[in-house]
């Protein structure tokens, strides 16, 4: 704990001094309101924390990545961040008429939202416009709201994973290794390599599937309809493969506090030697063949183009931060995965759609060569390992598909007392906005689609 | 005679009583006799046209003073004459918003505006016309400078009178010319003598006419003072101004023009590429505007254009001894001008009416008129679909008969003239489509569209007979020209002889229902048939409906992707033209700002037509030199002036024998 | 090689089912049913609940039952009691209300007027992102329930179907009974997944109003976190009437 004068101070010095602030979050241990700030130095993430009085400086003026967590602070711990540029509120559904901030009668307000047309989730976008382009855009968030974090607390530890998957149901698989993963540094334990392995084999397939729904999704915004089937129907393989292992399509009920929740390793090893073959060679095909129209890409080269300062600056990650050429990928730096990677990560400079298209593209590609090294190195090792509950905190993440997935868990007299999470679509969507400058209607679903945002995170 | 006589002492009257009697009794009496007096000159056009073949003057006929009423004069004053019908019924009604104080300015303008038109008309002497041109021209500058509430009057008067004059003083040039070629300033003499020059002369004339004629109905470059001034000016007296008196510059060329330069054919090339030209891009402007008036205006520069694409098919006509192409493309450029007058008034008096009734005349703030007032949203959809050039109604019939006329490029046999032909078709191809997308936001966005703005209690002005009665006579006769076409050639036939000297009978096959020229039966369309189809079909439609439909289902609110209806969720007039002016940018340049004040975006765009202001400048710019140069001169020093005397002395003894010899 | 061709040659993917037989791997966790075993419990021994987050479980006396709609599958109680909790993998879990005989003749007798192809309306009301998912597999290569004359919509009021998933939020409540109200009669709600049918594991939270039948009146819930594709078929089927739902008897 860090006194609160000095708290802001040494975390802006730290960050001078080249740190990446990955996250802002506020707890409450008994009557007192303790703000934490998550820094990530040299590879390694740490943790600074203070109580907080009545008012604290806010960063945001000169680090727009901690503006959005002050934000949601400051409306939902009633903490008073001082200097904070006055914004509409990021946790409340205003009604539409207060996000109106053209004064013309040129411009009409289109309401975008929150039905949205096609199978999508929640969100509600003001956009006014005078014919095709964005004038002035304001989403409004919070629309799914569940409280999930609060739902976490005095949740029985071995049934909490279930709580974590529910934060999103598509990423399932990272979310319960990252609280798990928070849960054992916790209690001082560490799943076996065997448990590890088949996690990471999870979150590789979970990436896979949802590389190829955002590129599927693309491909059914350009209207190229075979495209688009084979991409949906690479993605369903791996959900059968997925099921035919462990039972859920999403592979949900297999990661617990300690391993995995059976002998999840041999399942998936015994299905990838029927199936992986067979899913990999259509998957790649489909996907290269996708990059290499060119209808495809031209819609998407120039379009929410994201400039590599600013992608760095408001603390982008995952694939939206790799395609502006800001590196970002945590399964080169702490060592959940199951082996250290090399560092390999697939960065593109143009930080348009087309460049977040083929980052993906090439981490489909990186997560297959995993999935397979995972699979031949076969270590051993029980499928679970217990602890004895003690009390504690910690913070841990996973490279989620969208991209860098933290969370916090703090355990008080044996129960689950605090659980945070940032989902790496809250960390990425300060960045929508602005890349939607000086592109018109049409290239809206293009964006949408390339920073593949999974709202439920975000809303929590 | 008598009846012309008449209608010029009514409008006098009417602009003196406006003035002398006080407060609204003199606007009333004003417009009463402004109506009385369109009476009078519909009389007298009547008598023009059934009369004989030649003119009855009268005074003497070498006299300054000389009328003149010939089936041409008589044609264009039974359209002023219904115009100042329509307009001076209107006018009984209440005082509109847009007019100054208890407006008797409005109607003595509306008067004087009369007058002046009618006597151009009925000139039969140059120094008349020219000084009824004259008059005119300070007539509108009287109306737009002080008979209106607009800010930027004095501005748009000031552009006016600048542009009118440096027209007229190309007029003044040509038939001062003329009239000492004639050796004598009578009317028919001075066409003559035009007809009978040599080619170097006669196009410089020809060409000094057209610009002359062609600022007052707007040919472009001359139309700049269009927008602005018939924004400023009430749009009772803009209802006169554009649907009236803009047709003394179709007389003009019709009278000086078409039958002078029947050996020209350039000068009927000329026409064509301009007129077509003007069509096109007044039309594509008035698209990007938001203003109703300026709106109007523009479309007016649209139908000027296409009038004298009509009058330039009719040179090339004569020039190739075709007597048919010739008649037939004087009919259609008749008809247009009869469709667009009783349109374009009629819209002016519905943008009053408007006006009155939203407190807007801007295209994005209208809405809810469709609910509030159905009349009247009938009487703007009528001007609109007819400005449009939608059948059954009037504009389509004039179009139709332009495109016709457009297509016997084939049988001119000239290279020059197939050329012309078809690329003055493409163009007025482009205009029609424009003023389609132009009239639909018109109608889409500020008539049928729900209230724009939250408070809207009040409901405007307090309904009125007289103006009701306005608008449906103006509906009336828009339907009437388009539907009854055939009828209304039957009337211009005799007009037509006196210009294209073509038998009637040749010219037009204007038996009811069919509209077809005399082409060997090249094509032909029934207004009154397509009018019954479409009430037919319409009514066909109804009955099945009202048949077989379930019984009525629920009324629900607006969809609005799960949120409440708002009335700002509709499109604006500037979204819904944005692809127009997206791909016409070339000649649009818009221009967009959007500054960030705090919190708000102030969002404005503009454009700068190509032809506009700044070309102008362009212009000006070499005159601004002279004069900068030539003030030098201007030192204020008397030794300075007694030189310029001194030296000019020497110089005219110098060259005194030799202009002598001369 | 052209897409079309690519296409052509990836072969036909998709199922037969309704009108033939499809099955889900032998791990799919379908159903989780209760067993009541030769022995019986012996009075007061509690059947593992409180191992089950959504208390799905209800313990009545020495027997339980599972409740399908509140249950989403993780599997926890076949894995504590493996002896009495069994994982079935029918995906055909799609229910109607239970009684009276006349609502489900009034819904059969709604549902023949809808003819032989509907247009699907979706609302997210506050789901995890998985059950969109799913629905959206149904219209890829393997499921293709554009063959079975099941479209989507993207406005209401061209809607016959409404399917929403996840629970209904605060923010939420209003968009959706808009939806609703928006689309012209006759018009058919499926809740879909297992928060949506009965509020799961947010059943009493205060961001959330309720499942989707506090809110509209539901005619066949879908069970599943998320539920398959096939599941959504059969759920589908029954709404048309083409089919019965689990655990409806034959009329």
């Amino acid at each position: 704990m860090i006194a609160p004068s000095t708290l802001q101070a040494t975390v802006r010095r730290r960050i001078d001094a080249g740190a990446r602030l990955a996250w802002i979050f506020a707890d409450r241990v008994g009557s007192e309101a303790i703000l934490c700030y998550v820094i990530e130095e040299g590879g390694k993430l740490q943790t600074l924390s203070g109580p907080v009085f009545e008012s604290v400086r806010s960063l945001a003026v000169g680090l727009p990545a901690a503006a959005w967590y002050e934000r949601e602070i400051s409306e939902r711990w009633s903490v008073r961040f001082e200097n904070l540029p006055p914004n509409p509120p990021l946790t409340t559904v205003l009604p539409a008429e207060r996000l109106r901030f053209v004064d013309s009668s040129e411009v009409s307000t289109l309401l975008y939202g929150p039905v949205r047309s096609g199978i999508v989730e929640s969100v509600r976008w003001v956009v006014e416009t005078a014919g095709e382009d964005f004038i002035s855009v304001y989403p409004s968030m919070w629309l799914k709201h569940r409280g999930l974090e609060a739902r976490f607390v005095n949740v029985p530890i071995a049934l909490a994973p279930y709580v974590a998957e529910h934060v999103s149901g598509a990423s399932a698989s990272s979310h319960a290794a990252a609280f798990c993963r928070a849960t054992e540094m916790l209690l001082g334990i560490e799943a076996s390599e065997r448990a590890r392995a088949a996690r990471a084999v999870l979150v590789e397939f979970e990436r896979i599937h949802q590389h190829l729904d955002s590129l599927a999704k693309l491909a059914e915004d350009a209207s190229l309809s075979v495209g688009s089937a084979q991409m949906f129907a690479a993605k369903e393989r791996v959900h059968r493969l997925l099921c035919e292992a462990t039972g859920n399509r999403f592979a949900r009920g297999s990661i617990c506090v300690g391993g995995t929740r059976f002998d999840v390793f041999e399942r998936l090893r015994q299905t990838c030697v029927r199936e992986l073959d067979g899913l990999q060679k259509h998957a790649l095909s489909a996907v290269d063949r996708l990059v290499s129209t060119q209808s495809l890409m031209d819609r998407l080269i120039g379009t929410g183009t994201i400039a590599h300062d600013d992608a760095a600056a408001a603390g982008a990650v995952g694939p939206t931060a790799r395609g502006s050429g800001v590196s970002c990928d945590v399964r080169a730096r702490d060592g959940y995965l199951f082996t250290p990677l090399d560092s390999r990560e697939a960065l593109e400079g143009g930080g348009d759609a087309a460049a977040r298209t083929l980052v993906r593209v090439a981490e489909i590609r990186r997560s297959f060569q995993l999935v397979r090294n995972a699979l031949d190195a076969n270590p051993g090792g029980p499928h679970c390992t217990s602890a004895r509950p003690t009390d504690g905190e910690a913070v841990a993440r996973v490279e989620s598909p969208q991209g860098e997935l933290l969370y916090f868990v703090r355990i008080e007299s044996g129960a689950i007392a605090r659980v945070a999470v940032r989902g790496a679509s809250f960390a990425n969507w300060p960045l929508f906005i602005p890349s939607l400058r000086g592109n018109i209607f049409t290239d809206f679903s293009f964006i949408e689609h390339s920073f593949g945002a999974l709202q439920s995170e975000v809303d929590r | 005679m008598i009846w012309l006589l008449a209608a010029l002492a009514l409008s006098a009257l009417g602009a003196v009583a406006s003035i002398l009697v006080p407060s609204s009794s003199g606007r009333f009496a004003g417009f009463l006799l402004l109506a009385a007096s369109g009476i009078a000159a519909l009389a007298a056009a009547t008598h023009g046209l059934l009369g004989p073949a030649e003119a009855t003057v009268f005074g003497a006929a070498q006299s300054h003073f000389a009328l003149r009423l010939d089936p041409v004069a008589g044609f264009f004053l039974a359209v002023l004459g219904f115009v100042a019908v329509t307009t001076g019924l209107y006018g009984l009604g209440p005082r509109s918003s847009d007019e100054r104080r208890s407006g008797r300015t409005a109607s003595a303008t509306a008067c004087a505006v009369f007058f002046a038109a009618i006597l151009a008309c009925a000139a039969n002497d140059i120094l008349l016309f020219i000084f009824a041109w004259e008059m005119l021209a300070l007539t509108f500058y009287w109306a737009i400078a002080y008979s209106g509430v607009d800010q930027n009057a004095p501005r748009a008067a000031y552009l006016t009178i600048v542009v009118t004059h440096v027209a007229g003083a190309c007029l003044v040039a040509a038939l001062l010319v003329s009239a000492r070629m004639a050796g004598g300033f009578s009317v028919p003499s001075v066409v003559a003598a035009i007809s009978a020059m040599a080619p170097p002369e006669a196009g410089t004339v020809l060409i000094l006419l057209l610009i002359g004629f062609g600022a007052k109905f707007g040919l472009v470059p001359m139309h700049v003072w269009m927008p602005n001034g018939y924004r400023a000016a009430p749009s009772v007296v803009t209802a006169l101004m554009a649907g009236g008196a803009l047709n003394v510059g179709f007389y003009g060329v019709t009278r000086f023009i078409v039958p002078a330069s029947s050996v020209h054919l350039w000068v009927g090339i000329v026409a064509i590429l301009a007129g077509s030209l003007t069509a096109f891009l007044g039309i594509l402007w008035a698209s990007a505007r938001r203003d109703l008036r300026s709106l109007a205006a523009l479309s007016s520069v649209e139908n000027g254009g296409l009038i004298v694409t009509a009058f330039g098919i009719a040179i090339v006509g004569g020039a190739l001894h075709d007597p048919l192409l010739q008649g037939f493309a004087v009919a259609a450029a008749f008809v247009q001008i009869a469709a667009h007058a009783v349109a374009k008034s009629t819209f002016f008096l519905c943008i009053s009416a408007i006006g009155d009734a939203c407190e807007t005349r801007s295209l994005d703030r209208l809405g809810g008129i469709a609910k509030r007032l159905p009349g009247l949203a009938v009487a703007v959809l009528f001007c609109g679909m007819s400005l449009a050039a939608l059948p059954p109604l009037a504009g389509f019939v004039g179009e139709w008969l332009i495109f016709e006329a457009l297509m016997q490029a084939f049988r001119t046999g000239s290279v020059a003239c197939e050329v012309t032909f078809t690329l003055g078709g493409a163009l007025i191809g482009l205009a029609a489509g424009t003023a389609v997308v132009t009239f639909t936001k018109v109608l889409g966005i500020g008539v049928f569209g729900a209230e724009r703005t939250e408070k809207r209690e009040r409901s405007g002005a307090p309904r009125s007979f007289a103006r009701s009665l306005a608008l449906v006579l103006g509906s009336l006769a828009i339907a009437g020209v388009g539907i009854d076409a055939s009828g209304l050639l039957q009337w211009i036939a005799t007009a037509i002889d006196g210009i294209a000297k073509v038998p009637a009978s040749l010219a037009m096959t204007g038996t009811f229902p069919l509209v077809q020229p005399t082409f060997g039966g090249f094509s032909s369309i029934s207004p009154v048939g397509l009018g019954l189809t479409i009430v037919f079909f319409s009514a066909i439609f109804w009955l099945i409906s009202r048949l077989f439909s379930r019984p009525a289902g629920r009324y629900g609110e607006v969809w609005t992707s799960g949120e409440p209806y708002r009335p700002w969720t509709q499109y604006s007039g500037t979204g819904f033209v944005n692809p127009t002016r997206v791909i016409f940018d070339v000649a649009l340049r818009t221009v967009r700002t959007v500054d960030k004040e705090g919190e708000t975006f102030h969002f404005s765009s503009d454009i700068r037509p190509l032809l506009d202001l700044p070309f102008y400048r362009l212009l000006a710019r070499p005159f601004y030199a002279i004069s900068r140069a030539v003030r030098a001169t201007q030192s204020g020093v008397i030794a300075a002036y007694l030189s310029y005397i001194l030296a000019f002395t020497i110089v005219l003894l110098l060259l005194f024998p030799s202009l002598r010899r001369w | 090689m052209s897409w079309l061709e690519y296409g052509l040659r990836g072969g036909i993917l998709t199922t037969h089912y309704p009108h033939g037989d499809d099955r889900m791997p032998d791990a799919y966790r379908g159903e989780i049913e209760f067993v009541e075993s030769a022995h019986q419990a012996a009075a007061g021994e509690r059947i593992v609940a409180d191992v089950c987050l959504s208390h799905a479980i209800a313990d009545e006396g020495g027997s339980a039952r599972v409740d399908s709609l509140r249950c989403f599958r993780c599997g926890e109680c076949t894995r504590v009691a493996p002896e009495r909790f069994l994982n079935r993998n029918h995906f055909e879990v799609a229910r109607v209300a239970e009684s009276p005989a006349s609502v489900l003749r009034a819904l059969r007798k709604r549902l023949r007027s809808l003819g032989r192809s509907i247009h699907l309306r979706h609302v997210d009301a506050g789901s995890d992102g998985s059950e969109e998912q799913e629905l959206n597999a149904i219209f890829n290569p393997f499921y293709d329930a554009n063959r079975l004359g099941v479209f989507l919509t993207a406005s209401p009021r061209h809607a016959d179907m409404l399917v929403v998933t996840g629970a209904v939020t605060k923010p939420m409540l209003e968009p959706l009974q808009r939806t609703f109200a928006a689309m012209p009669s006759p018009k058919v709600v499926i809740a879909l997944g297992t928060t949506a049918c009965s509020g799961g594991i947010f059943r009493d939270r205060p961001e959330i109003v309720g499942p989707v039948d506090a809110v509209l009146p539901v005619d066949v819930w879908i069970p599943g976190a998320p539920p398959s594709p096939l599941s959504i078929l059969h759920g589908i089927w029954v709404a048309l009437g083409h089919t019965l739902a689990h655990g409806e008897v034959g009329a």
